[in-house]
Order: C-alpha cells, then sequence, then structure tokens
C-alpha cells in the first residue's frame, strides 16, 4: 500500500480521520494524499443584481481561502511527523471528481469519514458517502465522527 | 487496536479480507476474531417427510462452516497471530452489530461485492445497513464474487 488518501469536507471531527490517516501511513510507509472536493458554484439566475453576484463570488473566494489555509494546516502538522504528504483540492461534482482523482493518484486506500446524523443531512450529504462506497473499487477505510 | 472483527461469508475471497487484517493486526499487535453470522433456523418446518431431510441439511451446512472456519483461523494461528472463530446463528447486521459491541472491536473488517443489480437488491442491504449502523472504524474491502 503506497497511496493513501483523505476525503477532507474540513467539517468537525477531521482531526480523527487525520489522526487515522496518520496511524495507517506509518504502518504501510505510504504517502497521504489530502483530497478535498468543493461542489461547484451553483449557476447565476437573473434575479440577483450585478451586486449581489459579485457579493457571491468574492464570498466564495473567500470561502475558498479558507479552505485552503485549513487544507495547509493539516498538510503541515503531518509534514512535521515526518509524512509525506500532498493536497489536491478540486471542483466539481463531489463523488463523481473524488473517484476520479483516486485513480489519477493511484490510491490504494481511500478514509473517509462515516456520519450518524439525521434525514436532512443523509438524503444531501449522505448521498454522496453512499455513492463513493458503492462505486469505489479500492479498500474503504470508514472512520464514524460525530 | 486491540481487537480486530472480520464479518466473514466463508466464499472462497474470506483470505482477501483476512490477508488486509493480518497486516494491522500484525502492526497493532491486535486479536483478529473471525465472524460468520449463520442464517437462522426456520421456526416452523412442519410434521412431514420434508422437515427431518431439512433439518439433517441444516446441520450438515452448518457443520461444513465451521470446518471452513476453523481452518480460516488455523491460518493465522499458524503464523503466531492471536485468533479466534466464531459462528453464531442469527439475523446477521444484528447479531454482528451486537457481537462487534460485545467483544469491543476496534476495527471491523468486511467485503464489499461487486454490482449486480440481483446482489444489490437481496445481500448488498445487508453490507449498507452494516456501514449506516456501525460505531466503529470500518474497512471495507472490495472483492470479486466467487
Amino acid at each position: 500500500m503506497k497511496n493513501i488518501a483523505v476525503a477532507v469536507d474540513l467539517s468537525q471531527g477531521v482531526e480523527g480521520l487525520m489522526h487515522k490517516a496518520y496511524e495507517m501511513s506509518q504502518l504501510y510507509k505510504a504517502k497521504i494524499w489530502l483530497i478535498h472536493i468543493e461542489a461547484p458554484q451553483p449557476v447565476m439566475v437573473d434575479v440577483y443584481s450585478y451586486n449581489e453576484a459579485d457579493l457571491m463570488i468574492n464570498q466564495r473566494g473567500k470561502m475558498l481561502k479558507l479552505v485552503h489555509a485549513q487544507l495547509d494546516i493539516y498538510r503541515k502538522e503531518l509534514v512535521a511527523e515526518g509524512v509525506d504528504v500532498d493536497v489536491v483540492s478540486v471542483e466539481g461534482n463531489v463523488a463523481q471528481v473524488l473517484l476520479q482523482e483516486l485513480m489519477k493518484y493511484r490510491i490504494d486506500l481511500l478514509i473517509i469519514g462515516n456520519r450518524k446524523h439525521g434525514f436532512f443531512y443523509k438524503t444531501i450529504i449522505g448521498s454522496i458517502f453512499d455513492e463513493v462506497i458503492k462505486k469505489i473499487e479500492i479498500p474503504v477505510l470508514a472512520v464514524p465522527v460525530e | 487496536m486491540k481487537n480486530i472483527a472480520i464479518a466473514l461469508d466463508l466464499s472462497n475471497s474470506s483470505t482477501v479480507l483476512i490477508e488486509q487484517a493480518k497486516v494491522l493486526a500484525r502492526a497493532n499487535d491486535a486479536k483478529i476474531w473471525l465472524i460468520h453470522i449463520a442464517a437462522p433456523d426456520p421456526d416452523f418446518i412442519g410434521y412431514d417427510v420434508g422437515p427431518k431431510y431439512i433439518r439433517e441439511d441444516r446441520a450438515d451446512i452448518l457443520k461444513e462452516e465451521h470446518k471452513k472456519l476453523g481452518k480460516l483461523k488455523n491460518t493465522l494461528t499458524d503464523v503466531g497471530i492471536d485468533a479466534e472463530a466464531l459462528l453464531i446463528q442469527g439475523p446477521i447486521i444484528q447479531t454482528l452489530l451486537e457481537e462487534v459491541d460485545k467483544l469491543e472491536i476496534d476495527l471491523l473488517v468486511i467485503g464489499k461485492k461487486g454490482h449486480g443489480l440481483f446482489y444489490r437488491a437481496i445481500l448488498g442491504s445487508v453490507f449498507d445497513s452494516i456501514v449506516k449502523k456501525v460505531h466503529v472504524p470500518l474497512l471495507a474491502v472490495p472483492y470479486l464474487d466467487d
């Protein structure tokens, strides 16, 4: 096992995933890929004035900056432990793009959070997890996070 | 990680799961529990000529499964890994999750088979339910159908 990927969504509980990833990378002497997929920006519709559209683009820019800063913190923490780490941040259909990236980097193991949530979460976000689990062709370590 | 459980259906691909668990058990000095949940006996099988036949058939299947499980256990103990085999009759999902709790399992290794519609409708739902309900890290390993 040479390449381990962590699907990072930057919500609470990521620390648990990072810890597992660290353990597994030590065990297999593997490289860690932190993969974050950002859902694409919603298509603008006419009801927005130009100002509002501008505002949305700005906000998204700010959010992406925060995301990248956070990914970099995780990267540095792992590098400090002597792990070989790379960060991948891509925009697109989350489940589909994640699976593509796994192929591209020849990932041997995916570590992903398994969230226990209510109905709303399950229908919207949970479906990404379900889709990934169903379609993936490599071993997956699903770590429960609260 | 002290206790690793493998949920086995005793198909030929079971060794794929065992190989994965072996590496993890060695690294963590953990014990491996080989768990096979056998379908429960039918509640009522009638008074006709059939029943004895069916009962004996069931007993033969269980004996066969018991033997297979023992063999798999020996492949682990032979190489110095602490292992124990459990053959339990009961509803699959509930029984498996109860054992995971009872044995204080830290990692559950489970097979994930192909994508056939029939399989997904019948057996795939077992896998889905376990993924949803389990409270410990789960390692899902894809393998081919026999």
